[in-house]
């Protein structure tokens, strides 16, 4: 069967959003692939041009459903950046809070998602149960499970209490009670290694050129992490560490993921016992200069990028760059030479978002517009 | 050539059907009690059919090929034949076991047969993932059967009497689970119908009729391989005891099903070849050591 052509995709039982992916196949192995976006296209960016800097935050707090704090938490980031101004320790924390469940629950859903992905349907369905402690805590905390919209410019929507503190703590150690088990049979089943071990390796080098950013790259061997090297919010009065490995392979970045489970109840375990006591401050309008400011935020798949360009108090013009968009260049050219059975494990083990990364690419004379950077600032800036 | 009629042996022919579907409607259950979910109720697999039975044809270009429309009653036929030998025997005849093993090669070839005739890129791969086991598998079912025809002495499968061979033949009867796992499409060696990389590869393009068919087969390959093993590995006469070992089985294969995932092809063929290895290995040995 030489030059078999496959379609994976838009509707597929491995792929959990749209995307069309076409393998080409000789016998049992991919010669080349080819990925074709655009199924889940919203026009983000488009819809923010000329909002007001409160509705644009509404915009953005629907981007995504898995990464639903860190878009709006970059987005505050960067306005908060334009008008000056620094949060109270207060709301740093709870914001803190937030993302680090927000993590939590991303990665849990992730690790079950790629056990489904080869077989493992009983582990999934214990992850998703355990998941349901986080999706608590945050439905407590926000009044949402999905989209939790709990930032606002300058302030957070809600406060949290001290019977909120108790109930993180109770669930929390429930949910650690089993998540170590969970760490185990993972790091220890031989199929799972079967499975897992030595499959799209992404070597340190190529991680570099490629510009890799999250629990990829740090499961090649590269320790990035903007909580770390550039700290926000509350990070830089807790302690955590950075989890790297060596490999490369998706068994890495199964172990780095679990790992940062680990280390986010770390962390929210710190942040309830330091909340700073006081009240938050309440919402006021806000009156926002001319200008332009970027804002960057760890995401659970990596760097999360927001440019913000305001002109007469609107937004003029917005640029999100979430993590995705520096996986997908890399991931057809792990497929080459893979079995076909390979492919969802290598697809789900980038953990990739196309609801957050679907962008319009500007196509100029039947050809790609491609810009230098004095055409950008030209045009842009 | 024998045809034993006895009213026991045709009724539980014919409850054969009624059976498998309630032990599928029990593994349905136990394996989401396992997972942690309510799951359906267990008469759920007869709703299924029933409203399978009810649907029209399917749309997919490959209706046009006949057999794509009579290549599932077929797989049924064969599958169904499969309970003529066992576990208790209607047809009866001197070395019956080896048409026995041909029509349990022939429901393997049908299958084959239905991933080419419905015309997806699914279904061929899913094809050429079985052919490519077959290789494996047929032989290791072929080769255990005539161990345990071997050990038992006896030239049909009707005068098969014998209880606890698992005990004679421990290594044989691993073999037999080993190709259950295969056949009836359970982890870790359910890769030829890997469901999330080959959407169940055969039965993609299937629906309406023809997949209750499918459906159907599939319920009795389970039972089928599950009255087998009762029958070769413990042997019980008495019915409730007969029933027991069953359950037990089934309970096996659900606890095999809950606690892995998939191996990719050619670690299955890998693992295949030394099951093999074994089987021969199994053999050779009781003709010289017999404990």
């Amino acid at each position: 069967m030489h030059d078999f052509k496959l379609p994976i995709g838009p509707h597929h039982a491995a792929i959990d959003e749209p995307s069309c992916l076409r393998v080409s196949m000789d016998g049992n192995y991919i010669v080349e692939a080819s990925l074709r976006l655009g199924y889940a296209h919203k026009g983000i960016e488009k819809l923010l041009e000329g909002k007001r800097i409160e509705q644009g935050l509404h915009i953005v707090d629907h981007i995504c459903g898995i990464c639903s704090v860190a878009h709006p938490s970059c987005y505050v980031m960067t306005i908060e950046k334009m008008l000056n101004y620094e949060p109270t320790p207060r709301v740093n924390y709870i914001r803190t809070l937030v993302s680090e469940l927000g993590r939590i629950q991303s990665h849990i859903f992730w690790a079950g998602f790629m056990l489904h992905e080869i077989g493992f349907e009983t582990m999934f369905a214990y992850f998703l149960r355990d998941r349901e402690h986080v999706l608590e805590i945050l439905e407590r905390l926000t009044g949402n499970r999905v989209h939790f919209a709990i930032h606002k410019v300058k302030t957070v929507r809600n406060d949290i209490d001290n019977d909120d503190i108790n109930f993180i703590k109770k669930k929390l150690d429930e949910l650690e009670k089993n998540i170590f088990t969970y760490f185990r049979t993972v790091e220890n089943d031989k199929v799972i290694k079967a499975r897992l071990v030595d499959v799209g390796i992404i070597s340190k080098r190529m991680a570099r050129h490629y510009s890799l950013v999250g629990p990829i790259a740090r499961a090649c061997g590269i320790p990035i992490d903007i909580r770390k090297n550039y700290p926000y919010e509350a990070y830089k009065e807790v302690d955590f560490n950075i989890i790297t490995k060596k490999d490369g392979d998706a068994f890495s970045r199964m172990l780095v993921r679990m790992d940062e489970i680990i280390e986010s109840i770390k962390i929210i375990k710190q942040i309830i016992k330091n909340m700073p006591e006081g009240i938050i401050p309440q919402f006021t309008p806000i009156v926002i200069k001319d200008g332009m400011e970027i804002g960057i935020v760890e995401a659970p798949r990596g760097e999360n990028f927001h440019l913000i360009k305001i002109k007469d108090g609107k937004i003029d013009r917005a640029r999100i760059r979430p993590p995705t968009f520096n996986f997908m260049s890399i991931f057809t050219k792990l497929l080459e030479g893979r079995e076909i059975g390979d492919v969802p494990v290598i697809l789900a083990s980038m953990d990739p978002c196309y609801a957050c990364m679907e962008r319009v690419v500007v196509i100029k004379n039947g050809s790609t517009e491609v810009m230098t950077g004095d055409d950008f600032k030209n045009k842009y800036i | 050539m024998i045809l034993k009629i006895s009213i026991f042996n045709f009724l539980f022919l014919i409850s054969v059907i009624p059976i498998s579907f309630l032990l599928e409607g029990i593994r349905r259950k136990i394996m989401a009690r396992m997972q942690n979910r309510i799951g359906p109720p267990i008469w759920q697999p007869f709703y299924d059919i029933i409203k399978l039975f009810e649907k029209g044809d399917s749309d997919s270009s490959a209706n046009e090929n006949i057999l794509f429309k009579i290549m599932p009653m077929i797989y049924f036929i064969t599958t169904f034949s499969l309970f003529l030998f066992i576990p208790f025997p209607i047809i009866s005849f001197q070395l019956d076991f080896i048409l026995f093993i041909y029509i349990f090669i022939l429901s393997g070839a049908v299958y084959i047969m239905l991933g080419v005739v419905s015309n997806s890129p699914y279904g061929y791969i899913g094809s050429m993932r079985d052919i490519y086991l077959m290789l494996c598998y047929e032989l290791i079912f072929a080769i255990t059967i005539f161990t345990f025809i071997i050990s038992a002495d006896i030239q049909s499968l009707s005068y098969f009497n014998e209880s606890w061979m698992i005990l004679k033949l421990p290594i044989a009867s691993v073999c037999l689970f080993f190709i259950t796992l295969v056949e009836t499409r359970i982890t870790p060696y359910d890769t030829v119908e890997a469901y999330t990389e080959i959407i169940g590869s055969v039965e993609t393009e299937f629906s309406g009729k023809s997949l209750a068919f499918f459906e159907l087969s599939k319920n009795l390959k389970l039972t089928f391989f599950i009255f087998l093993i009762s029958m070769l590995l413990f042997g019980f006469k008495d019915l409730i005891m007969f029933s027991l070992s069953c359950l037990v089985i089934l309970l096996a294969l659900i606890f095999t099903e809950a606690t892995t995932c998939r191996y990719r092809l050619d670690q299955t063929f890998r693992i295949l070849i030394i099951v093999l290895f074994f089987a021969v290995f199994e053999l050779i040995r009781i003709n010289f050591i017999m404990w």
